[in-house]
């Protein structure tokens, strides 16, 4: 990011082929939208350029790029707050895979079951458990994206995923 | 690891926070417990399922439309870049545009000293101007003074307006007016002599040579008609001979006085 920021502007492509999946990733889940998850990535790379003089992140790149995502998201859907209604049982299934037909059905119903849970939690809950998905993001880094600190981050994905089983059983009743 | 920090772990480990270490310990203490198992077998499904780390991958659309807009990036940045450089070269000597840049710069500068100057030289001028306003402020009220003192009825205040005279640079036609009628009217000899020796230094004016040869008549003062005498010899008036002539015939004219018209006239004759 460093050569970005002094004018290598191609360096730029090195940085977007290492992480387009993890933040399309980060769109897609959060909005169970392809098309709209890849004009979301491309507006993310947009900023990382427009901004890259204001780099000066002494942590992972990582962590100030997941910022600006989360900034994105919220700038798209601050207008017609739409990110509570999205339906993310549109999410495809992908543990479907050597399973037999029974067992697809069974686990179809279970898939769009806690696709439907996922929409039942906050925006924040959903990102801090989206975010918690990646390997590179601890606790530190997960609350420097969210603006808190370590023992928040934690304490916000700890209620998360209690909420996120809650809700679950409470609909498989 | 005990249950209690079992029990604090297990959100940690579904989520994959714990290290390493950590997790050892507790897939260990899960091997152990088994009762245990299955809560946590629920949790780790629910969490994989939720937020699957499996999802679809990206279009091909969504790297052309990156690299479309990263080349276009460049190109413009490029494009600035290089306009930065030439308009820098421009301005270098070896091109001419630096030269005449230069050039140009150097008449600005002259004109911005010009134009300093010329302010300068107005503002001079404009202090000159008001400082001419005053002095003509002065010079009248001088004048004025010179008009008050000559009219009053004290020799010496008649005397102290002549001598005022003496220090205006120019004196008016109404000064020069009232020096006449002193000089032929005021009935003091001292304040006569005085109108005399101060219309002298006007003498460039021809009014007041005619007016000073119209005097001679009019002086009966002896000391008044020599001094008014000689001042003709030094002018070299001619046209004041007449005056003298006439002069010469009055029966009551003093000695001396005669002498010093008679020998003014052989003189300017």
């Amino acid at each position: 990011m460093n050569r970005v920021k002094a004018g290598e502007l191609e360096k730029l492509g090195l940085l977007y082929e290492r992480y387009k999946k993890r933040l399309f990733g980060f769109f897609y889940q959060m909005n169970a939208n392809a098309d709209l998850s890849e004009d979301l990535v491309q507006n993310v790379f947009v900023r990382v350029l427009k901004y890259r003089h204001s780099f000066i992140y002494e942590g992972q790149f990582i962590t100030w790029l997941f910022k600006i995502a989360r900034n994105v998201n919220y700038d798209h859907f601050r207008k017609s707050d739409r990110l509570q209604q999205v339906d993310l049982s549109r999410a495809k299934d992908v543990q479907q895979d050597a399973k037999t037909a029974e067992e697809h059905i069974t686990t179809m119903e279970y898939n769009d079951l806690l696709q439907k849970a996922m929409t039942q939690l906050s925006i924040e809950q959903r990102e801090v458990l989206i975010l918690s998905k990646f390997k590179e993001l601890k606790y530190k880094e997960i609350g420097e994206v969210m603006n808190c600190s370590e023992a928040n981050a934690r304490i916000k994905a700890h209620r998360a995923l209690s909420a996120l089983r809650t809700i679950f059983l409470e609909m498989d009743k | 690891m005990n249950v209690q920090e079992f029990k604090e772990s297990v959100f940690d480990y579904v989520l994959g926070k714990l290290s390493p270490d950590k997790t050892e310990q507790f897939e260990i203490f899960l091997r152990n417990n088994q009762k245990f198992q299955s809560e946590v077998d629920q949790l780790k499904a629910i969490y994989q399922v939720a937020v699957p780390a499996d999802i679809p991958i990206p279009t091909i659309d969504m790297d052309d439309k990156f690299h479309e807009f990263l080349e276009e990036e460049i190109q413009s940045n490029v494009s600035r870049n290089a306009f930065l450089v030439d308009f820098g070269k421009l301005f270098s000597w070896d091109h001419f545009f630096g030269k005449f840049s230069f050039a140009t710069m150097m008449l600005l500068i002259g004109v911005a000293v010009g134009y300093f100057l010329i302010n300068n030289n107005n503002s001079i001028h404009d202090q000159l101007v008001e400082l001419q306003k005053e002095s003509d402020e002065v010079e009248e009220v001088r004048s004025q003074l010179v008009m008050a003192l000559i009219n009053q009825p004290s020799a010496n205040k008649r005397l102290q307006g002549i001598n005022e005279v003496e220090k205006l640079d120019q004196v008016t036609e109404t000064v020069i007016s009232a020096l006449f009628k002193t000089l032929n009217n005021d009935q003091n000899t001292n304040v006569r002599l005085a109108a005399v020796g101060s219309l002298s230094k006007y003498t460039q004016n021809p009014k007041v040579r005619e007016g000073l040869v119209n005097s001679l008549v009019q002086q009966d003062s002896p000391m008044v008609q020599i001094a008014l005498a000689e001042l003709m010899v030094a002018l070299q008036e001619r046209s004041s001979v007449e005056s003298m002539q006439q002069m010469l015939q009055k029966p009551d004219l003093n000695t001396l006085a005669k002498e010093k018209l008679e020998q003014s006239i052989n003189i300017l004759l």
